[in-house]
Protein backbone atom coordinates (compact mmCIF):
# COMPACT_ATOMS: atom_id res chain seq x y z
CA UNK A 1 0.00 0.00 0.00
CA UNK A 2 2.66 2.12 0.60
CA UNK A 3 4.63 2.48 -2.51
CA UNK A 4 1.21 3.82 -4.20
CA UNK A 5 0.61 6.19 -1.59
CA UNK A 6 3.85 7.89 -1.84
CA UNK A 7 3.81 7.68 -5.96
CA UNK A 8 0.02 9.13 -5.81
CA UNK A 9 1.77 12.14 -3.90
CA UNK A 10 4.97 12.75 -5.97
CA UNK A 11 2.32 12.31 -8.86
CA UNK A 12 -0.02 14.91 -7.39
CA UNK A 13 3.27 17.50 -6.42
CA UNK A 14 4.06 16.76 -9.82
CA UNK A 15 0.49 18.04 -11.53
CA UNK A 16 0.45 20.91 -8.97
CA UNK A 17 3.36 22.68 -10.85
CA UNK A 18 1.58 23.54 -14.04
CA UNK A 19 -0.04 26.49 -12.22
CA UNK A 20 -0.25 28.40 -15.84
CA UNK A 21 -1.94 25.77 -17.33
CA UNK A 22 -4.47 25.72 -14.60
CA UNK A 23 -4.96 29.82 -14.75
CA UNK A 24 -5.52 29.01 -18.78
CA UNK A 25 -8.31 26.71 -17.57
CA UNK A 26 -10.11 28.81 -14.88
CA UNK A 27 -11.21 31.70 -17.46
CA UNK A 28 -12.44 29.26 -19.38
CA UNK A 29 -14.39 27.95 -16.24
CA UNK A 30 -15.54 31.22 -15.49
CA UNK A 31 -16.52 32.06 -18.56
CA UNK A 32 -18.71 28.64 -19.60
CA UNK A 33 -20.46 29.14 -16.58
CA UNK A 34 -21.52 32.56 -16.97
CA UNK A 35 -22.25 31.76 -20.47
CA UNK A 36 -24.90 28.79 -19.26
CA UNK A 37 -26.49 30.78 -16.60
CA UNK A 38 -26.93 33.44 -19.47
CA UNK A 39 -28.94 30.62 -21.72
CA UNK A 40 -30.89 29.43 -18.84
CA UNK A 41 -31.53 32.27 -17.31
CA UNK A 42 -33.08 32.91 -20.83
CA UNK A 43 -35.10 29.81 -20.89
CA UNK A 44 -36.41 30.04 -17.08
CA UNK A 45 -37.51 33.74 -17.93
CA UNK A 46 -40.75 32.05 -20.01
CA UNK A 47 -41.15 29.66 -18.07
CA UNK A 48 -39.80 27.26 -14.83
CA UNK A 49 -40.03 23.67 -14.81
CA UNK A 50 -40.67 21.13 -12.20
CA UNK A 51 -37.97 18.95 -11.63
CA UNK A 52 -35.12 21.57 -10.92
CA UNK A 53 -35.33 25.05 -10.17
CA UNK A 54 -33.24 27.98 -11.29
CA UNK A 55 -31.33 27.92 -7.99
CA UNK A 56 -31.00 24.43 -7.96
CA UNK A 57 -29.42 24.69 -11.83
CA UNK A 58 -27.09 27.03 -10.88
CA UNK A 59 -25.46 25.11 -8.05
CA UNK A 60 -25.79 22.12 -10.40
CA UNK A 61 -23.47 24.40 -13.25
CA UNK A 62 -21.10 25.90 -10.91
CA UNK A 63 -20.43 22.62 -9.19
CA UNK A 64 -19.51 21.48 -12.93
CA UNK A 65 -17.04 24.31 -13.74
CA UNK A 66 -15.56 23.80 -10.17
CA UNK A 67 -14.82 19.92 -9.89
CA UNK A 68 -14.26 20.18 -14.01
CA UNK A 69 -11.21 18.31 -13.69
CA UNK A 70 -12.35 15.21 -11.87
CA UNK A 71 -15.51 14.41 -13.49
CA UNK A 72 -14.57 15.27 -17.31
CA UNK A 73 -14.21 12.62 -19.72
CA UNK A 74 -10.93 13.52 -21.35
CA UNK A 75 -8.21 14.82 -19.73
CA UNK A 76 -5.70 16.59 -22.37
CA UNK A 77 -2.00 15.14 -21.86
CA UNK A 78 -2.05 11.23 -21.89
CA UNK A 79 0.94 10.05 -21.08
CA UNK A 80 -0.29 6.42 -20.74
CA UNK A 81 -1.14 6.59 -24.60
CA UNK A 82 2.22 7.73 -25.32
CA UNK A 83 4.02 5.08 -23.03
CA UNK A 84 2.23 2.59 -25.34
CA UNK A 85 3.08 4.22 -28.04
CA UNK A 86 6.85 4.74 -27.82
CA UNK A 87 7.41 1.56 -25.98
CA UNK A 88 8.33 2.56 -22.61
CA UNK A 89 5.47 1.03 -21.30
CA UNK A 90 8.07 -1.65 -21.42
CA UNK A 91 9.59 -0.18 -17.82
CA UNK A 92 6.57 0.12 -16.49
CA UNK A 93 5.75 -3.44 -16.92
CA UNK A 94 9.06 -4.37 -14.97
CA UNK A 95 8.09 -2.64 -12.15
CA UNK A 96 6.71 -5.15 -9.18
CA UNK A 97 3.57 -3.43 -8.62
CA UNK A 98 0.20 -3.91 -10.02
CA UNK A 99 0.09 -2.14 -13.17
CA UNK A 100 -3.77 -1.92 -12.99
CA UNK A 101 -3.42 0.35 -9.80
CA UNK A 102 -0.40 1.82 -10.81
CA UNK A 103 -2.08 3.71 -14.09
CA UNK A 104 -5.30 4.05 -12.11
CA UNK A 105 -3.21 6.22 -9.07
CA UNK A 106 -1.07 8.04 -12.11
CA UNK A 107 -4.64 8.79 -13.65
CA UNK A 108 -6.39 10.07 -10.53
CA UNK A 109 -3.66 12.31 -8.83
CA UNK A 110 -3.40 14.46 -12.17
CA UNK A 111 -7.23 14.55 -11.58
CA UNK A 112 -6.93 15.57 -8.20
CA UNK A 113 -3.95 18.05 -8.58
CA UNK A 114 -5.82 19.93 -11.38
CA UNK A 115 -8.66 20.15 -9.70
CA UNK A 116 -7.02 21.49 -6.34
CA UNK A 117 -5.63 24.42 -8.55
CA UNK A 118 -9.05 25.32 -10.64
CA UNK A 119 -12.14 24.44 -7.34
CA UNK A 120 -11.46 27.36 -4.87
CA UNK A 121 -11.44 30.34 -7.41
CA UNK A 122 -13.89 28.81 -8.88
CA UNK A 123 -16.17 28.20 -5.99
CA UNK A 124 -15.51 31.69 -4.66
CA UNK A 125 -16.38 33.50 -7.45
CA UNK A 126 -18.70 31.37 -7.69
CA UNK A 127 -20.38 32.17 -4.05
CA UNK A 128 -19.65 36.24 -5.05
CA UNK A 129 -21.70 36.38 -8.20
CA UNK A 130 -24.92 38.50 -7.82
CA UNK A 131 -28.44 37.10 -6.39
CA UNK A 132 -29.99 34.28 -8.71
CA UNK A 133 -26.69 33.38 -10.69
CA UNK A 134 -24.56 32.61 -7.61
CA UNK A 135 -23.78 29.41 -6.06
CA UNK A 136 -25.10 28.73 -2.68
CA UNK A 137 -24.38 27.13 0.58
CA UNK A 138 -25.49 22.98 0.26
CA UNK A 139 -28.62 22.35 1.86
CA UNK A 140 -27.76 21.29 5.16
CA UNK A 141 -25.02 19.25 6.55
CA UNK A 142 -25.65 15.77 6.21
CA UNK A 143 -26.37 16.82 1.78
CA UNK A 144 -22.71 18.28 1.97
CA UNK A 145 -21.36 15.48 3.51
CA UNK A 146 -23.09 13.07 0.95
CA UNK A 147 -21.99 15.42 -1.70
CA UNK A 148 -18.70 15.06 -0.62
CA UNK A 149 -18.48 11.09 -0.58
CA UNK A 150 -20.62 10.83 -3.69
CA UNK A 151 -18.11 13.41 -5.87
CA UNK A 152 -15.19 11.16 -4.25
CA UNK A 153 -16.69 8.07 -5.11
CA UNK A 154 -17.56 9.52 -9.25
CA UNK A 155 -14.15 10.55 -9.37
CA UNK A 156 -13.38 6.73 -9.00
CA UNK A 157 -15.77 5.75 -11.31
CA UNK A 158 -14.85 8.09 -13.56
CA UNK A 159 -10.96 6.77 -13.74
CA UNK A 160 -12.00 3.42 -13.50
CA UNK A 161 -14.18 4.00 -17.22
CA UNK A 162 -11.04 5.83 -18.29
CA UNK A 163 -8.88 2.75 -17.49
CA UNK A 164 -10.96 0.24 -19.16
CA UNK A 165 -11.22 2.84 -22.74
CA UNK A 166 -7.36 2.64 -22.25
CA UNK A 167 -6.90 -0.72 -22.32
CA UNK A 168 -8.72 -1.07 -25.41
CA UNK A 169 -6.23 1.27 -27.01
CA UNK A 170 -3.63 -1.09 -25.96
CA UNK A 171 -5.33 -2.90 -28.90
CA UNK A 172 -5.43 -0.93 -31.52
CA UNK A 173 -2.41 1.39 -30.93
CA UNK A 174 -4.73 4.59 -31.21
CA UNK A 175 -6.86 6.24 -28.73
CA UNK A 176 -8.35 9.31 -30.14
CA UNK A 177 -11.35 7.55 -32.08
CA UNK A 178 -12.70 5.78 -29.09
CA UNK A 179 -12.29 7.88 -26.73
CA UNK A 180 -13.40 11.35 -28.48
CA UNK A 181 -16.51 8.80 -29.25
CA UNK A 182 -16.59 8.24 -25.52
CA UNK A 183 -15.98 11.64 -24.31
CA UNK A 184 -19.18 12.86 -26.37
CA UNK A 185 -21.94 10.48 -25.20
CA UNK A 186 -20.22 10.44 -21.78
CA UNK A 187 -20.95 14.31 -21.37
CA UNK A 188 -24.41 13.98 -22.26
CA UNK A 189 -24.96 10.62 -19.60
CA UNK A 190 -23.40 12.60 -17.39
CA UNK A 191 -24.82 15.96 -16.99
CA UNK A 192 -22.01 17.50 -18.28
CA UNK A 193 -23.55 18.99 -21.15
CA UNK A 194 -26.76 20.00 -20.16
CA UNK A 195 -27.91 18.95 -16.20
CA UNK A 196 -30.11 15.67 -16.51
CA UNK A 197 -32.70 17.32 -14.61
CA UNK A 198 -33.51 19.12 -17.99
CA UNK A 199 -33.70 15.96 -20.37
CA UNK A 200 -36.83 14.73 -20.93
CA UNK A 201 -37.98 11.96 -18.81
CA UNK A 202 -38.08 9.38 -20.82
CA UNK A 203 -34.14 9.93 -21.40
CA UNK A 204 -33.87 10.06 -17.84
CA UNK A 205 -35.18 6.65 -17.20
CA UNK A 206 -32.79 5.22 -19.51
CA UNK A 207 -30.03 6.55 -17.44
CA UNK A 208 -31.00 6.03 -14.20
CA UNK A 209 -29.19 2.61 -14.15
CA UNK A 210 -26.30 3.68 -16.39
CA UNK A 211 -22.93 4.69 -14.23
CA UNK A 212 -22.69 7.60 -16.14
CA UNK A 213 -25.26 9.60 -13.96
CA UNK A 214 -23.38 8.46 -10.58
CA UNK A 215 -20.12 10.35 -12.00
CA UNK A 216 -21.27 14.13 -11.13
CA UNK A 217 -25.12 14.23 -11.33
CA UNK A 218 -25.51 12.45 -8.04
CA UNK A 219 -23.30 14.62 -5.97
CA UNK A 220 -24.65 17.76 -7.68
CA UNK A 221 -28.10 17.83 -7.06
CA UNK A 222 -27.07 16.25 -3.59
CA UNK A 223 -25.37 19.46 -2.88
CA UNK A 224 -28.60 22.00 -3.42
CA UNK A 225 -31.09 19.58 -1.75
CA UNK A 226 -32.37 18.43 -5.36
CA UNK A 227 -32.37 14.72 -4.38
CA UNK A 228 -33.39 14.10 -0.63
CA UNK A 229 -30.71 11.81 1.40
CA UNK A 230 -32.65 8.59 0.78
CA UNK A 231 -32.33 8.61 -2.07
CA UNK A 232 -28.71 9.73 -2.15
CA UNK A 233 -27.72 6.90 0.18
CA UNK A 234 -29.23 4.60 -2.00
CA UNK A 235 -27.51 5.82 -5.24
CA UNK A 236 -23.99 6.08 -3.39
CA UNK A 237 -24.48 2.18 -2.48
CA UNK A 238 -24.86 2.01 -6.42
CA UNK A 239 -21.93 4.20 -6.77
CA UNK A 240 -19.76 1.61 -5.12
CA UNK A 241 -21.50 -1.95 -7.03
CA UNK A 242 -20.77 0.49 -10.16
CA UNK A 243 -17.05 0.41 -9.12
CA UNK A 244 -16.45 -3.12 -7.78
CA UNK A 245 -17.91 -4.22 -11.57
CA UNK A 246 -16.15 -1.68 -13.20
CA UNK A 247 -12.59 -2.49 -11.56
CA UNK A 248 -13.60 -6.16 -12.53
CA UNK A 249 -13.80 -5.40 -15.98
CA UNK A 250 -10.56 -3.09 -15.96
CA UNK A 251 -8.29 -5.86 -15.07
CA UNK A 252 -9.69 -8.79 -16.91
CA UNK A 253 -9.22 -6.36 -19.97
CA UNK A 254 -5.58 -5.60 -18.71
CA UNK A 255 -4.82 -9.09 -17.78
CA UNK A 256 -5.71 -10.10 -21.68
CA UNK A 257 -3.69 -6.97 -23.17
CA UNK A 258 -0.83 -7.47 -21.20
CA UNK A 259 -0.30 -11.11 -22.31
CA UNK A 260 -0.85 -9.58 -25.78
CA UNK A 261 1.68 -6.79 -25.58
CA UNK A 262 4.30 -5.80 -27.80
CA UNK A 263 6.57 -3.00 -26.60
CA UNK A 264 6.96 -0.12 -29.94
CA UNK A 265 10.36 0.81 -30.24
CA UNK A 266 14.09 -0.39 -29.80
CA UNK B 1 -7.36 29.03 -55.86
CA UNK B 2 -5.18 26.32 -57.55
CA UNK B 3 -2.83 26.65 -54.73
CA UNK B 4 -5.71 26.24 -51.95
CA UNK B 5 -6.91 22.81 -53.97
CA UNK B 6 -2.97 21.85 -53.91
CA UNK B 7 -3.26 22.31 -50.32
CA UNK B 8 -6.06 20.39 -49.85
CA UNK B 9 -5.55 17.26 -51.70
CA UNK B 10 -1.97 17.28 -49.79
CA UNK B 11 -3.56 17.43 -46.35
CA UNK B 12 -6.32 14.62 -47.41
CA UNK B 13 -3.72 12.44 -48.42
CA UNK B 14 -2.33 12.74 -44.65
CA UNK B 15 -5.33 12.31 -42.76
CA UNK B 16 -6.33 8.96 -44.83
CA UNK B 17 -2.71 7.68 -43.98
CA UNK B 18 -4.30 6.58 -40.58
CA UNK B 19 -7.70 5.63 -41.73
CA UNK B 20 -9.87 4.05 -39.17
CA UNK B 21 -9.17 6.99 -36.75
CA UNK B 22 -9.92 9.34 -39.30
CA UNK B 23 -13.03 7.64 -39.43
CA UNK B 24 -13.64 7.36 -36.08
CA UNK B 25 -12.89 10.71 -35.38
CA UNK B 26 -15.32 11.71 -38.52
CA UNK B 27 -18.23 10.26 -36.47
CA UNK B 28 -17.04 11.15 -32.92
CA UNK B 29 -17.78 15.07 -34.65
CA UNK B 30 -20.88 14.35 -36.29
CA UNK B 31 -21.85 12.69 -32.32
CA UNK B 32 -21.08 15.77 -30.87
CA UNK B 33 -23.32 17.89 -33.00
CA UNK B 34 -26.58 15.79 -32.64
CA UNK B 35 -25.51 15.79 -28.85
CA UNK B 36 -25.62 19.50 -28.97
CA UNK B 37 -28.98 19.24 -31.14
CA UNK B 38 -30.60 16.92 -28.80
CA UNK B 39 -29.96 19.29 -25.94
CA UNK B 40 -31.36 22.35 -27.89
CA UNK B 41 -34.59 19.83 -28.89
CA UNK B 42 -34.85 19.07 -25.23
CA UNK B 43 -34.53 22.63 -23.57
CA UNK B 44 -37.25 23.70 -25.82
CA UNK B 45 -39.56 20.04 -25.14
CA UNK B 46 -39.04 20.56 -21.45
CA UNK B 47 -39.58 24.63 -21.03
CA UNK B 48 -42.87 24.34 -23.52
CA UNK B 49 -41.60 26.58 -26.08
CA UNK B 50 -42.22 24.46 -28.94
CA UNK B 51 -45.79 26.27 -29.23
CA UNK B 52 -44.48 29.34 -29.81
CA UNK B 53 -41.22 28.55 -32.06
CA UNK B 54 -41.63 26.08 -35.38
CA UNK B 55 -39.56 23.24 -34.67
CA UNK B 56 -37.90 23.60 -38.37
CA UNK B 57 -37.23 27.20 -37.75
CA UNK B 58 -35.30 26.15 -35.00
CA UNK B 59 -33.73 23.40 -36.75
CA UNK B 60 -33.13 25.88 -39.73
CA UNK B 61 -31.24 28.22 -37.48
CA UNK B 62 -29.25 25.54 -35.76
CA UNK B 63 -27.96 24.23 -39.16
CA UNK B 64 -27.17 27.19 -40.59
CA UNK B 65 -24.89 28.20 -38.22
CA UNK B 66 -23.07 24.39 -37.66
CA UNK B 67 -23.10 24.62 -41.20
CA UNK B 68 -21.04 28.04 -41.18
CA UNK B 69 -18.90 27.10 -38.45
CA UNK B 70 -17.69 23.31 -39.74
CA UNK B 71 -17.15 25.44 -43.59
CA UNK B 72 -14.80 27.50 -41.61
CA UNK B 73 -13.10 24.84 -39.49
CA UNK B 74 -12.62 22.81 -42.71
CA UNK B 75 -10.70 25.22 -44.27
CA UNK B 76 -9.41 27.93 -41.92
CA UNK B 77 -7.90 25.84 -39.47
CA UNK B 78 -4.84 27.62 -40.04
CA UNK B 79 -6.20 30.39 -38.70
CA UNK B 80 -6.97 28.54 -35.54
CA UNK B 81 -3.93 27.53 -34.89
CA UNK B 82 -1.77 30.52 -35.69
CA UNK B 83 0.01 30.92 -32.77
CA UNK B 84 1.58 27.79 -33.85
CA UNK B 85 2.93 28.95 -37.23
CA UNK B 86 4.19 31.76 -34.91
CA UNK B 87 5.84 30.04 -32.29
CA UNK B 88 7.81 27.58 -34.83
CA UNK B 89 8.72 31.01 -37.01
CA UNK B 90 7.12 28.99 -39.96
CA UNK B 91 4.71 32.28 -40.19
CA UNK B 92 8.33 34.01 -41.64
CA UNK B 93 8.51 31.17 -44.90
CA UNK B 94 4.80 32.73 -45.36
CA UNK B 95 5.31 36.02 -45.66
CA UNK B 96 8.26 35.85 -48.19
CA UNK B 97 6.48 33.15 -50.77
CA UNK B 98 4.77 35.54 -53.67
CA UNK B 99 1.56 33.90 -52.96
CA UNK B 100 -1.88 35.29 -51.21
CA UNK B 101 -0.96 35.28 -47.62
CA UNK B 102 -4.68 34.30 -46.44
CA UNK B 103 -4.67 31.15 -49.02
CA UNK B 104 -1.42 30.55 -47.55
CA UNK B 105 -2.57 30.28 -43.61
CA UNK B 106 -5.54 28.87 -44.49
CA UNK B 107 -3.87 25.72 -46.35
CA UNK B 108 -1.63 24.69 -43.43
CA UNK B 109 -4.04 23.30 -41.70
CA UNK B 110 -6.97 22.01 -43.36
CA UNK B 111 -9.45 19.83 -40.62
CA UNK B 112 -10.94 17.24 -43.04
CA UNK B 113 -12.44 15.38 -39.91
CA UNK B 114 -15.01 18.41 -39.99
CA UNK B 115 -16.72 16.72 -43.43
CA UNK B 116 -18.97 14.87 -41.62
CA UNK B 117 -20.52 17.96 -39.85
CA UNK B 118 -20.41 19.98 -43.30
CA UNK B 119 -22.57 17.40 -45.30
CA UNK B 120 -25.12 16.22 -42.34
CA UNK B 121 -25.89 19.95 -41.35
CA UNK B 122 -26.24 20.36 -44.91
CA UNK B 123 -28.61 18.14 -45.16
CA UNK B 124 -30.67 19.53 -42.22
CA UNK B 125 -30.28 22.71 -43.49
CA UNK B 126 -31.66 21.59 -46.95
CA UNK B 127 -34.53 19.74 -45.11
CA UNK B 128 -35.44 22.47 -42.93
CA UNK B 129 -35.79 24.84 -45.04
CA UNK B 130 -38.06 23.03 -47.52
CA UNK B 131 -40.25 22.36 -44.71
CA UNK B 132 -40.13 26.10 -43.43
CA UNK B 133 -40.31 27.72 -46.92
CA UNK B 134 -44.49 26.88 -47.89
CA UNK B 135 -43.26 28.34 -51.49
CA UNK B 136 -40.27 29.32 -53.28
CA UNK B 137 -39.21 32.41 -54.93
CA UNK B 138 -35.93 33.66 -56.25
CA UNK B 139 -35.48 35.98 -53.64
CA UNK B 140 -36.12 33.25 -50.82
CA UNK B 141 -33.63 30.59 -52.62
CA UNK B 142 -30.93 33.87 -52.73
CA UNK B 143 -31.32 34.20 -49.33
CA UNK B 144 -30.89 30.88 -47.92
CA UNK B 145 -27.18 31.20 -49.84
CA UNK B 146 -26.59 34.75 -48.38
CA UNK B 147 -27.03 33.30 -45.15
CA UNK B 148 -24.79 30.42 -45.56
CA UNK B 149 -21.73 33.03 -46.75
CA UNK B 150 -23.10 35.80 -44.58
CA UNK B 151 -22.77 32.51 -41.59
CA UNK B 152 -19.20 31.59 -43.05
CA UNK B 153 -18.14 35.05 -43.26
CA UNK B 154 -18.86 36.41 -39.23
CA UNK B 155 -16.96 32.89 -37.97
CA UNK B 156 -13.99 33.48 -40.35
CA UNK B 157 -13.94 37.34 -39.43
CA UNK B 158 -13.41 36.26 -35.16
CA UNK B 159 -11.18 33.30 -36.64
CA UNK B 160 -8.93 36.00 -38.56
CA UNK B 161 -8.88 38.44 -35.29
CA UNK B 162 -8.49 35.31 -32.49
CA UNK B 163 -5.09 35.06 -34.79
CA UNK B 164 -4.14 38.80 -34.82
CA UNK B 165 -3.88 38.55 -30.81
CA UNK B 166 -1.35 36.02 -31.52
CA UNK B 167 0.97 38.59 -33.02
CA UNK B 168 0.62 40.17 -29.37
CA UNK B 169 0.97 37.39 -27.48
CA UNK B 170 2.98 34.66 -29.61
CA UNK B 171 0.89 32.00 -27.32
CA UNK B 172 -2.44 31.18 -28.20
CA UNK B 173 -4.61 31.87 -26.06
CA UNK B 174 -7.38 29.93 -24.46
CA UNK B 175 -10.06 33.11 -24.71
CA UNK B 176 -9.80 33.27 -28.53
CA UNK B 177 -11.63 29.41 -28.28
CA UNK B 178 -13.91 30.89 -25.47
CA UNK B 179 -15.49 33.17 -28.01
CA UNK B 180 -15.65 31.15 -31.11
CA UNK B 181 -17.28 28.16 -28.87
CA UNK B 182 -19.19 30.37 -26.95
CA UNK B 183 -20.81 32.26 -29.34
CA UNK B 184 -22.13 28.78 -30.96
CA UNK B 185 -23.73 27.85 -27.84
CA UNK B 186 -25.34 30.76 -27.64
CA UNK B 187 -26.58 31.41 -31.13
CA UNK B 188 -27.80 28.13 -31.47
CA UNK B 189 -30.76 29.08 -29.87
CA UNK B 190 -33.04 31.90 -31.24
CA UNK B 191 -32.36 34.88 -30.77
CA UNK B 192 -35.87 36.03 -29.51
CA UNK B 193 -35.41 33.63 -26.29
CA UNK B 194 -32.97 36.64 -25.14
CA UNK B 195 -33.10 39.78 -23.48
CA UNK B 196 -32.89 42.90 -25.40
CA UNK B 197 -28.87 43.38 -24.71
CA UNK B 198 -28.15 39.71 -25.80
CA UNK B 199 -30.21 40.61 -29.22
CA UNK B 200 -28.17 43.56 -29.74
CA UNK B 201 -24.58 42.06 -29.31
CA UNK B 202 -25.16 39.30 -31.89
CA UNK B 203 -26.70 42.20 -34.51
CA UNK B 204 -23.88 44.99 -33.91
CA UNK B 205 -20.84 43.16 -32.70
CA UNK B 206 -20.78 39.74 -34.04
CA UNK B 207 -23.97 39.98 -36.35
CA UNK B 208 -24.80 36.32 -36.32
CA UNK B 209 -28.56 37.41 -35.98
CA UNK B 210 -28.72 38.87 -39.21
CA UNK B 211 -27.81 35.44 -40.58
CA UNK B 212 -29.66 32.91 -38.60
CA UNK B 213 -32.44 35.28 -36.73
CA UNK B 214 -33.85 37.85 -38.29
CA UNK B 215 -33.44 36.01 -42.19
CA UNK B 216 -36.08 33.23 -40.95
CA UNK B 217 -39.29 36.13 -40.76
CA UNK B 218 -38.63 36.53 -44.38
CA UNK B 219 -38.66 32.86 -45.15
CA UNK B 220 -41.83 31.75 -43.38
CA UNK B 221 -43.53 35.08 -45.10
CA UNK B 222 -44.00 37.09 -42.25
CA UNK B 223 -42.45 39.85 -43.57
CA UNK B 224 -42.46 41.02 -47.15
CA UNK B 225 -39.33 43.58 -47.01
CA UNK B 226 -37.30 42.80 -49.44
CA UNK B 227 -34.00 44.37 -47.79
CA UNK B 228 -34.21 41.27 -45.06
CA UNK B 229 -32.70 39.44 -47.94
CA UNK B 230 -29.91 41.21 -48.26
CA UNK B 231 -29.29 41.08 -44.68
CA UNK B 232 -26.45 38.69 -44.61
CA UNK B 233 -24.30 41.07 -46.86
CA UNK B 234 -23.58 43.29 -44.09
CA UNK B 235 -21.41 40.63 -42.85
CA UNK B 236 -19.28 41.98 -44.90
CA UNK B 237 -18.58 45.02 -43.31
CA UNK B 238 -16.88 42.56 -40.03
CA UNK B 239 -15.16 40.93 -42.43
CA UNK B 240 -13.26 43.98 -43.95
CA UNK B 241 -12.60 45.23 -40.02
CA UNK B 242 -10.82 42.07 -39.09
CA UNK B 243 -8.57 42.18 -42.30
CA UNK B 244 -7.83 45.56 -41.21
CA UNK B 245 -7.05 44.59 -37.73
CA UNK B 246 -5.28 41.75 -39.41
CA UNK B 247 -2.78 44.29 -41.24
CA UNK B 248 -2.61 46.71 -38.57
CA UNK B 249 -1.46 43.32 -36.36
CA UNK B 250 0.94 42.17 -39.35
CA UNK B 251 3.01 45.18 -39.58
CA UNK B 252 3.55 45.13 -35.49
CA UNK B 253 4.44 41.64 -36.10
CA UNK B 254 8.08 40.55 -34.93
CA UNK B 255 9.95 37.51 -35.84
CA UNK B 256 10.20 34.75 -33.43
CA UNK B 257 12.65 32.61 -35.76
CA UNK B 258 16.19 32.21 -35.51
Amino acid sequence: MKPYLSYFKSELLVGLQYKEAALAGLTTQFFWGILYAFVYQAFYNHTGVNTINFKELMCYVWLNQAFFSLIIFILRDNQIMEQIKNGTVAYELCRPYDLYWWWFLKHLSKRYASCFLRCLPVLVFAFLLPKPYNLTLPISIEAFVLFLIALFLGSIIIVSMVMIIQTISFFTYQDKGITSIFGTIGGLLSGLDIPLPLLPVVFLSVTEFLPFRLISDLSQRLYSGNIGIEYGLKSIGLQIIWIIILVIIGKLLMKIALRKVSIQGG
Amino acid sequence: MKLFLKYISLHLKISLEYKSSFIMTIISQTLAMFVELFTVYSLFLKFKLLDIYNPFELLLGFSTLWLGYSLVELFARGFDHFSRIIVNGNFDILLIRPANLFIQICGTDICHEKIGRVIISLLIFIYSSIKVISHFTIYKLLLLILMVFGCVVIIFSIFIIGATICFLTIQGLEAVNIITNGTRQVCQYPMGIYKKAVKIFFTTVIPLSLVNYYPLDYLTGRTDNILYVFMPILTIIMFFISKFIFNLGLRKYCSTGS
